[in-house]
């Protein structure tokens, strides 16, 4: 079969069976070191490093995080002096209006709650969650991701992918078994 | 568990100790001569001083002896947490908390004196001098008075003796049964360690707030902070970190563990470090801004004294003590970074001597000035009796913590978690 442009567009990719969490981080490490690049490992728990296995390089979850959260505490400490020395001056128990000292609660929350929110927000996005369909699912077998078997997917839209060679390769690799995936 | 990386022990015995010519045990011997040397060149340093200003020199004994005893009670708080939380990723490095927690001890020849207790004794004699304005007390001062039934001589001693016996105590329960689970390897062991760690952390935080009380806070008698203990206890658990990682390096570097402590249980190590930085400028703030907002004398005259003659230390507490470790340890490549980990550990060492200086010294050199009826300054001579005392006290902690060291097995080797501490991964 001669992999063509159009019919690359049917396809989501191959999909991979493994048994056990060591043939998974070993065939991980072979596709990784395949140079695959659109790819990914599926399964019904967390595997330690396993990122590491698969070249994962370091998320960029902490700097979106960091940014919020400086954002946040610079937002709270100029709100605070915008409202107390600009647009209210007020003097309370005879202290200066700007009385950073009064300030630091509400800097260090909103601190905390913009690199919260930068963190939950951060990882989902680089997630693309929520997502409502995914063509993994069509596959039967993949059920059982959620329960006892390990896979790895990888994905047409990979420059080195071939539908044969791919699927070979996976074979190879320990695969017990794979199918193509429809988009 | 991925099982990919499961470090084995280097010896088929299970047993590792210091070699018998191991440097280390030079070092030890080394260290009780320098810790006597120093007591010896503080106590000299006492003859610049007259009975007005002797305080001084108590004070600068009082700061050496509550940094060691800081660390001390740093590693008992983190074996009791250990066994109270049922840790697992900490066994590996839970005996080095232990032979710091032996600190309170040292063996010379075959008798293991209680040294923590007999280095109080300095502090007994100079009572009188160091806390004078509460022991002999301003007949019209009004706010003494109220203070009396709590802070008399009496009263004090007693509460030293509990403070020691309850320390002894727990810190004899836990050394005892860990040790002895070395050969044993009984189980029932661990599980006598865990049903007493919840008492244990009471009692722990009872005498650690109490005792922070009478020989720091009652330095400054009229002023009063209730979160004073907490301040207390954040600084000490970053001496402990600071500690644990530094003494777990060193033993990593003599190549004895092999790889047995790894760059994750650094990074955990490194992540309770960053975290009780955040805690102690937290409770640091929290006690400065509720007396900045009530405003009351008695409460502020403490911090002006701060600010005004110590302005320098105060404003390197905050820089040096939160700013800058806290976004030097933020990133988790500084934490796995052995060189780096342990500049910070150095570092937060260093800041939290001046920390306890910080609290000690201000209110001594205050409360001699009042008693002179003029203002009273820190000079550099004074600071030969901190050194001296700095050195002794730390020598004979070293020498303690060594000699630990040396008679016995450097990890648990029969506790039932070690297997999975060794296999331990941060997610």
């Amino acid at each position: 079969m001669k992999w063509q442009k159009e019919e690359q567009q049917k396809w989501f990719g191959v999909l991979a069976e493994f048994d056990s969490t060591a043939e998974l981080y070993h065939a991980c490490e072979e596709v990784r070191d395949a140079g695959f690049r659109k790819w990914d490992a599926h399964t019904p728990f967390p595997v330690h490093g396993l990122e590491k296995a698969m070249g994962i390089p370091a998320s960029k979850v902490p700097w979106i995080a960091l940014v919020c959260g400086m954002t946040g505490a610079a937002l709270g400490m100029l709100m605070q002096w915008w409202t107390s020395v600009v647009d209210y001056p007020l003097v309370i128990s005879a202290k200066p209006l700007f009385s950073w000292q009064a300030f630091v609660p509400v800097t260090f929350e909103l601190g905390v709650l913009f690199g919260a929110v930068g963190a939950i927000g951060g990882m989902l996005a680089l997630n693309k969650l929520p997502m409502h369909y995914h063509p993994l699912f069509n596959s039967a077998r993949f059920e059982r991701v959620s329960d006892d078997k390990f896979f790895i997917s990888i994905e047409a839209v990979d420059p080195q992918f071939d539908p044969e060679k791919t699927t070979a390769f996976l074979k190879k690799i320990g695969a017990k078994h794979t199918e193509m995936i429809e988009l | 568990m991925s099982g990919h990386h499961t470090p084995v022990l280097p010896l088929a015995s299970e047993k590792i100790t210091l070699p018998a010519n191991h440097p280390w045990r030079r070092v030890a011997d080394l260290a009780l001569f320098a810790g006597l040397g120093g007591l010896a060149v503080g106590a000299l340093s006492a003859l610049m001083f007259d009975k007005k200003t002797i305080a001084v020199y108590y004070g600068s004994y009082m700061f050496a002896f509550l940094f060691f005893l800081s660390v001390i009670l740093g590693g008992m708080f983190f074996v009791l947490v250990h066994h109270a939380t049922r840790a697992a990723w900490s066994t590996v490095v839970r005996r080095l908390a232990e032979f710091v927690m032996g600190g309170l001890y040292l063996r010379v020849g075959g008798i293991v004196l209680p040294l923590m207790a007999l280095l109080f004794i300095p502090i007994l004699i100079g009572l009188p001098s160091l806390f004078h304005e509460w022991v002999h007390p301003d007949p019209k001062d009004i706010f003494l008075k109220a203070k009396a039934p709590y802070l008399n001589v009496n009263f004090f001693l007693i509460r030293v003796v509990f403070y020691f016996v309850v320390w002894y105590g727990l810190s004899w329960f836990y050394l005892k049964r860990s040790i002895a689970q070395d050969t044993t390897g009984d189980v029932a062991l661990s599980r006598q360690q865990r049903g007493l760690s919840p008492i244990g952390i009471v009692l722990f935080a009872m005498t650690v707030t109490f005792a922070s009380f009478d020989w720091i806070m009652s330095l400054a008698p009229h002023w009063f902070s209730t979160i004073f203990g907490v301040y207390f206890f954040a600084g000490a658990l970053i001496a402990i970190y600071s500690t644990l990682a530094l003494f777990g390096h060193g033993l990593r570097r003599t190549g004895l563990l092999g790889d047995l402590i790894t760059d994750e249980h650094y990074q955990d190590i490194g992540k309770l470090l960053f975290g009780f930085v955040v805690f102690w400028s937290y409770i640091g703030f929290s006690q400065y801004f509720l007396q900045w907002y009530g405003n009351i004398p008695e409460e502020t005259t403490w911090y002006a004294e701060r600010f005004k003659n110590w302005g320098g230390l105060t404003a390197l507490l905050v820089f040096g003590h939160f700013v800058l470790p806290f976004f030097f340890l933020m990133s988790r490549h500084i934490k796995r970074n052995a060189t780096a980990l342990m500049i910070a550990c150095v570092w937060m060492l260093a800041l939290h001597a001046v920390d306890l200086f910080w609290l000690i010294m201000p209110s001594v050199y205050h409360q001699i000035g009042h008693a002179m009826h003029k203002e009273f300054h820190f000079s550099v001579l004074h600071l030969l009796p901190v050194l001296a005392n700095f050195v002794g006290i730390g020598g004979l902690f070293i020498a303690s913590v060594l000699r630990w060291a040396g008679e016995n097995n450097l990890i648990p080797a029969k506790d039932p978690r070690l297997k999975e501490s060794l296999a331990f991964e941060n997610v």
